[in-house]
């Protein structure tokens, strides 16, 4: 266990740069031939997988185009051979930008379109790779593949096996590092956002449709830099090679391996490799075991064999420190908030129908910087859709939203968020496989952009904005009491905590309005008071708050201004004291005779705690 | 009007293979990669029955649902049940589709089988134009199978049960719908089908053992045209890409036949992206 | 030059003065006389669909003929061994499959595809740089050039002999006008290129040529088309089920129409087969012929193809046609190609004999009444009368009766 430890103390890329160097050291400990061009084929492989798990692992969107990526990289690579551009570096360049752009234009469309569609433009862009070689037949052989392709050259030396092998293992060993550099980086917890959930990625003003592109895209140029590899290495492309057999060896190398893992790629491509490549020894029983090994492998392994590897990590962690430190719960004196300048929240005369169901008729409602508002109705009652038309998920039929004087109708939902609305779920929406810090971080992902180059090269400026991600999520995670466990897998926490860790991730980034969606459902007594005392000290430092809540009594306590729809209209809008005495609301919202004593609401027990001490 | 008639026999081909990944897409969201593998399968008893064994035509029909359907529920056991994450279904049942072309290979060889039509095999005329018996049964029973499956998922509590777990399986949980035998009994449905088309579709396309990679592809496309888990959709879709296919090759030439199709399909999707008989809900949270 | 010595006093038969005749050494000992001569055959025995039948059968003859030069004695008594590999009929497994062989220590001195040509374009480069002799049935476009592979020799006719095995058997039929209809595969490409050219050059004039997706389900519209262009005759190309839909099309738009197919399609399983399973005898195939090797027919007068069908059939099931049998001639060749060289240690001598008419007329091979390889073509060149138009019968052992 001590040497568990000891393994666990080094950084995760240590070990696979120890990894990497093994590899490229191993032509000297007596590799032998067969296994050589193993390694070979599945490090180019490996590549390909890579570029899919960005797409379907990171960002969510199942797409197939990789092979026909690596079939631009390959057509380009072999026609620059044939040309007399033999350098294997020019070929990579041209073939990674020429795989970018095919990733770009094939993107575009399919990601436009949403929900399968990638999935089957995709698809369809596989199957046609055959069609439009046949198309150019001089230039590219054909069906009858291209052949003719010289032995590759580096800076003017011709490249014999060993340094072939080299070549594939330093392109591999540099692409696996930037992936590393790209999903360890914030834009990894952007694309593991998008992936829980596009709404929640639209609400931390992340915008889906770029997002998406640029995994998808990105994902090209490892299958460009493979197709140039594999053309060199047999020199001899033919269509075949990208067939839809290639791209379902891919699909499923990258779901064995584990699609949301970087290495997960190099694990699965090996597993493909070495399993189902090699079926042929069986002769006739060869499809026969390829299918088995499919179905064991998928049923075995799921979230594939990355996420095997890491249940045993945690394990072995476990093991290895029986106590872990839980002493230390968040009940610290709590930081301040520093003071800041909320926004004027105004809502006009908004109508909403879907179909003939009029949700919303005429509703107006303002919220000023410094006050909480509250939104109050029973269900069905227009409550969430107000909000939703607020961050631009829904299109306002008529009437206006804006914020300090600037239109919010209109602009696309991560366009609202980026004006500055943040907000909570009904249903707490927290991206998987991030830490508690993480997760809070990434609210800070548009407000304080850096390039991917720049995460990939981890320069000063990148390093720079993530010292401040953490340190300011470490704060919000202070205020909400969860610092900690900051470490802690995000998702694993209990209903309360996710609460208050969405409540913390809207407010990192100081917005000018906080929309928080029956943010106290589910919690404890406790919480409900701590969430409370956050809310007054928002208001105190000067922020916009907006509160959706079925917890009346929590609403009085808190609310500076309560509005009450019902089917879709306004009633009345007034402070706590006015509302608390309206009949109207009483009998509509708490179905209740308008008498005072209407304690005995089975939410008043939460509440009593948030009550008790108030003095409003 | 031969021309029209073959279209509309290869669409309704296409569209049958559509409707059955819709019965499984319906019930439980998933895809069974290994569909047009169990028509294949079909296809082959349908052979061995009528030609190897040569039984009589309801007694094979009876065989191809009976051994499909088989094989079908084998599959949701062994490969879907146990899986865990949706991801990993793609997977398994591309397997299991793998290993159906390996083992029809290896049981019924790699030559193609011709399938005897039992409502004849002369060619009849019909509105001026040539077409076989098997080409117009195809066409009803696409026809039937689409109307009967509307018919039965609006009117009884099982259709309703199996929309109600595509729309959302928790709150059919709830609601007392024991989810886990439907998707059971959604997959051994779909593998009566698939045995039963086994009958109709052979006769076309003879039993042969790449009959399976054919069919799924283009079963794809007539689902993504008219939209996933829309049945009429299936038909829609077949007739487009059937037709599409059929004028392309007849007046651009045969290499046109497939970039034609893809290109319809982006238009219908760049108009309707979740296809024509499926709506794009407004995003909720 | 010391290697060159050793080579001559090594070598069995000690022809010294034919080797060194015959330009220098390439720098690989001749054999010790208990040292096989390895042979390596590729073929794509696990491979999807019809492509398994073909890969077996190829694979068969070799075998075959392996067994009977080394019922002879072996080649200047060498044992003849024989390694099969499987590469499921694709270029990559290919090509790691070889480089194995080469690097295992036991390189090949004989390499042997079973097809289809882009197994053969992977190969060929490589088989260059270790300087191996190869012979392959699925030539390539540059295959069969010397100055490109001069190693290599291709054992199927190219796709221009056969088509000038049509011309004679159209202008006899006396058909001026024909249609073409093929797949979409790169054989399916390369014939209608050749015959295009070949036709019109001959006088006869192509009006439509149509091309089907090998994955297609039917291609009644691709026959309209080419009907419509009102031809003499139909030139077709299809292998597998596609021949099925093809000739279930013709019934249905009742076109009668003379068809003259090539060889893939009369290694068609459904074509000889009677019903219900085939289509053998029914009017489907009234108007078919079908180009095929002499030796695919079955004639009980010609012993030495009946010597090797019974050799085949002693080591398996033949299960394709004789078409497919062509490696079955490669070790006679290399025999009397050694016959000449006297020693089997250089691929560049063992090239040049081949190259020479007086070896090839000694070969005596069976598949094919002769193989013309020159200095500057390593194809079979193969005249008309290396071709028959069959109708279809029954297949019996690899050969229509």
């Amino acid at each position: 266990m001590v040497l568990w430890r000891t393994v666990r103390a080094v950084p995760g890329w240590i070990l696979a740069l120890a990894l990497g160097l093994v590899l490229l050291v191993l032509p000297w400990a007596g590799l032998d031939f067969s296994a050589s061009r193993q390694i070979q084929l599945t490090l180019i492989l490996a590549l390909v997988v890579s570029g899919l798990n960005l797409s379907l692992g990171y960002a969510g969107e199942l797409a197939l185009g990789q092979a026909a990526m690596y079939a631009s990289g390959a057509y380009i690579a072999g026609l620059l051979s044939k040309a007399g551009h033999t350098d294997i570096l020019v070929q990579l360049l041209v073939a990674g930008l020429g795989a970018l752009a095919v990733g770009v234009v094939t993107g575009i469309p399919g990601l436009r379109l949403g929900s399968w569609s990638l999935a089957m433009t995709s698809f369809f862009l596989v199957l046609l790779v055959p069609d439009v070689l046949a198309i150019f037949p001089r230039a590219t052989g054909g069906r009858n593949g291209l052949s003719g392709i010289q032995s590759p050259t580096l800076f003017g030396t011709l490249l014999d096996g060993t340094g072939f092998y080299l070549v594939i293992s330093v392109v591999a060993i540099l692409w696996f590092a930037v992936l590393r550099n790209i999903v360890t980086s914030r834009h990894g917890i952007a694309l593991r956002v998008l992936k829980q959930s596009p709404v929640l990625a639209a609400s931390t003003g992340i915008s889906v449709f770029r997002m998406k592109l640029l995994a998808y895209a990105l994902g090209a140029i490892p299958a460009g830099l493979a197709g140039a590899l594999f053309a060199n290495l047999d020199l001899y492309v033919s269509p075949e090679a990208f067939s839809f057999t290639f791209a379902t060896t891919v699909l499923s190398a990258s779901i064995l391996g584990g699609s949301a893992s970087v290495y997960g790629a190099l694990v699965g491509a090996a597993v493909m490799q070495f399993g189902p490549n090699q079926s042929s020894g069986f002769q006739q029983y060869a499809l026969v075991f390829t299918g088995v090994f499919l179905v064991v492998g998928g049923v075995l392994l799921t979230g594939g064999l990355a996420r095997v590897c890491r249940v045993l990590v945690t394990r072995l962690d476990r093991m290895a420190q029986p106590e872990v430190n839980t002493v230390a719960t968040g009940t610290g004196p709590a930081p301040n908030i520093p003071p800041y300048k909320g926004a004027t929240l105004r809502i006009r005369d908004v109508s909403k129908a879907f179909g003939g169901n009029q949700a919303l008729k005429d509703v107006s409602l303002e919220a000023l910087p410094g006050t909480v508002t509250a939104l109050i109705g029973p269900n069905g009652s227009g409550k969430t859709t107000l909000l939703n038309m607020v961050c631009g998920f829904y299109r306002t039929d008529s009437g206006e939203i804006t914020l300090d004087g600037a239109p919010l109708h209109g602009l696309t939902s991560d366009g609202v968020a980026r004006a500055g609305v943040a907000r909570t779920f009904q249903t707490p929406n927290i991206p998987a496989g991030v830490t508690v810090l993480e997760a809070v971080a990434s609210g800070r992902y548009t407000g304080h952009r850096t390039s991917v180059l720049a995460a990939v090269l981890r320069t000063p400026r990148f390093r720079r904005v993530r010292h401040e991600d953490l340190r300011e999520a470490e704060r919000m995670l202070a205020l909400v009491g969860l610092d900690h466990l900051r470490d802690t897998e995000a998702v694993s926490l209990p209903l309360g905590m996710r609460r208050l860790l969405e409540v913390a991730r809207a407010l990192i980034d100081a917005p000018g309005v906080l929309l928080l969606d029956e943010a106290a459902s589910g919690l404890d007594e406790h919480e409900v008071e701590r969430l409370a005392s956050l809310i007054r000290q928002i208001r105190d430092a000067g922020g916009t708050v907006v509160l959706v809540e079925h917890n009346f009594r929590l609403v009085l306590a808190l609310a500076d201004d309560i509005a009450v729809l019902a089917h879709g209209q306004l009633i009345t809008t007034g402070p706590p004291e006015a509302i608390e005495r309206d009949p109207r609301v009483l009998s509509e919202y708490l179905g209740v005779d308008p008498a005072p004593t209407a304690a005995h609401t089975s939410t008043d027990r939460m509440t009593g705690a948030a009550t008790s001490g108030e003095n409003t | 009007m031969t021309l029209i008639w073959g279209g509309l026999a290869l669409g309704a081909v296409y569209a049958l293979v559509a409707v059955c990944y819709n019965i499984v897409f319906i019930s439980s969201k998933t895809f069974n990669f290994a569909q047009a593998q169990l028509i294949m399968v079909g296809a082959f008893v349908a052979y061995t029955g009528l030609v190897t064994w040569k039984l009589s035509v309801p007694l094979v029909m009876l065989l191809a649902v009976a051994s499909v359907m088989a094989l079908a529920a084998i599959e949701e056991r062994l490969a879907v049940r146990p899986v865990k994450d949706p991801h990993n279904i793609l997977v398994t049942t591309l397997g299991v589709s793998i290993l159906l072309n390996g083992a029809t290979q290896l049981v019924w060889g790699t030559q193609p089988l011709n399938v005897p039509f039992f409502g004849g095999n002369d060619v009849l005329e019909l509105f001026g134009g040539q077409i076989y018996p098997v080409e117009i049964a195809l066409v009803l029973v696409a026809v039937v199978l689409v109307w009967a499956l509307t018919r039965l998922s609006r009117r009884f509590l099982v259709g309703l049960a199996l929309l109600g777990m595509s729309e959302d399986r928790e709150a059919a949980m709830l609601r007392g719908v024991n989810v886990r035998r439907l998707a059971f009994g959604a997959f051994a449905f779909s593998g009566a089908v698939a045995g039963l088309l086994g009958m109709f579709v052979g006769p076309k396309t003879f039993a042969v053992a790449t009959l399976g990679a054919s069919l799924a592809l283009k079963g794809f496309v007539v689902l993504a045209i008219g939209g996933f888990g829309s049945m009429p959709g299936t038909l829609v879709g077949g007739l487009v890409v059937g037709l599409a296919e059929a004028l392309a090759a007849r007046y651009l030439g045969g290499e046109y036949a497939n970039i034609t199709v893809f290109v319809i399909l982006i238009t219908i999707l760049l108009v309707r992206p979740a296809g024509l008989f499926v709506r794009v809900r407004e995003r909720t949270v | 030059m010391n290697r060159r010595i050793v080579a001559v006093v090594a070598s069995a038969t000690g022809l010294a003065l034919t080797l060194t005749g015959c330009g220098s050494g390439s720098g690989k000992d001749a054999k010790s006389a208990d040292e096989p001569y390895r042979v390596l055959v590729t073929g794509g025995l696990s491979a999807q669909g019809a492509l398994a039948d073909n890969s077996a059968t190829s694979v068969l003859s070799a075998k075959a003929g392996a067994k009977v030069v080394n019922a002879s004695g072996g080649i200047l008594g060498h044992k003849v061994e024989v390694t099969v590999v499987d590469d499921a009929s694709d270029p990559t497994t290919a090509v790691t499959k070889l480089r194995e062989a080469i690097n295992s220590g036991k390189k090949p001195d004989l390499f042997l595809d079973s097809g289809p040509s882009t197994v053969t374009a992977a190969v060929l480069p490589i088989l260059k740089q270790s300087n191996i002799l190869s012979m392959n049935i699925g030539p390539t476009a540059d295959s069969s050039n010397p100055s490109a592979f001069p190693l290599n020799f291709d054992l199927a006719p190219s796709p221009t002999d056969y088509v000038k095995g049509f011309i004679p058997h159209l202008k006899e039929k006396g058909y001026k006008k024909v249609g073409i209809i093929h797949g979409s595969s790169s054989y399916g490409e390369t014939f209608n290129t050749e015959v295009t050219k070949a036709f019109t050059g001959a006088g006869i004039k192509v009006v439509k040529s149509e091309e089907y997706d090998v994955a297609a389900l039917d291609m009644t519209p691709q026959l309209q088309s080419v009907r419509a262009a009102g031809p003499d005759a139909l030139i077709m190309d299809g292998y597998g089920a596609p021949v099925g839909y093809l000739l279930k099309s013709m019934k249905k738009l009742g076109w009668k129409i003379p068809i003259v197919a090539n060889t893939s399609v009369s290694a068609t399983g459904l074509i000889s087969t009677p019903p219900p399973t085939g289509v053998l005898g029914t009017d489907q195939v009234k108007n078919l012929v079908m180009q095929v090797h002499k030796s695919t027919k079955h004639d009980s007068g010609d012993a030495a193809v009946n010597k090797a069908v019974a050799a085949m059939k002693s080591l398996g099931r033949i299960r394709s046609t004789l078409i497919l049998a062509n490696n079955y001639d490669a070790l006679t060749l290399v025999a009397a190609a050694a016959e000449k060289t006297g020693s089997l240690g250089d691929p560049k001598a063992l090239a040049k004999a081949l190259e020479d008419k007086s070896v090839q007329a000694k070969a005596k091979t069976t598949m094919m009444n002769g193989y013309h390889f020159t200095a500057t073509s390593h194809s079979p060149n193969s005249d008309a009368g290396a071709f028959l138009f069959v109708e279809p019968s029954e297949i019996k052992d690899g050969q229509f009766q």
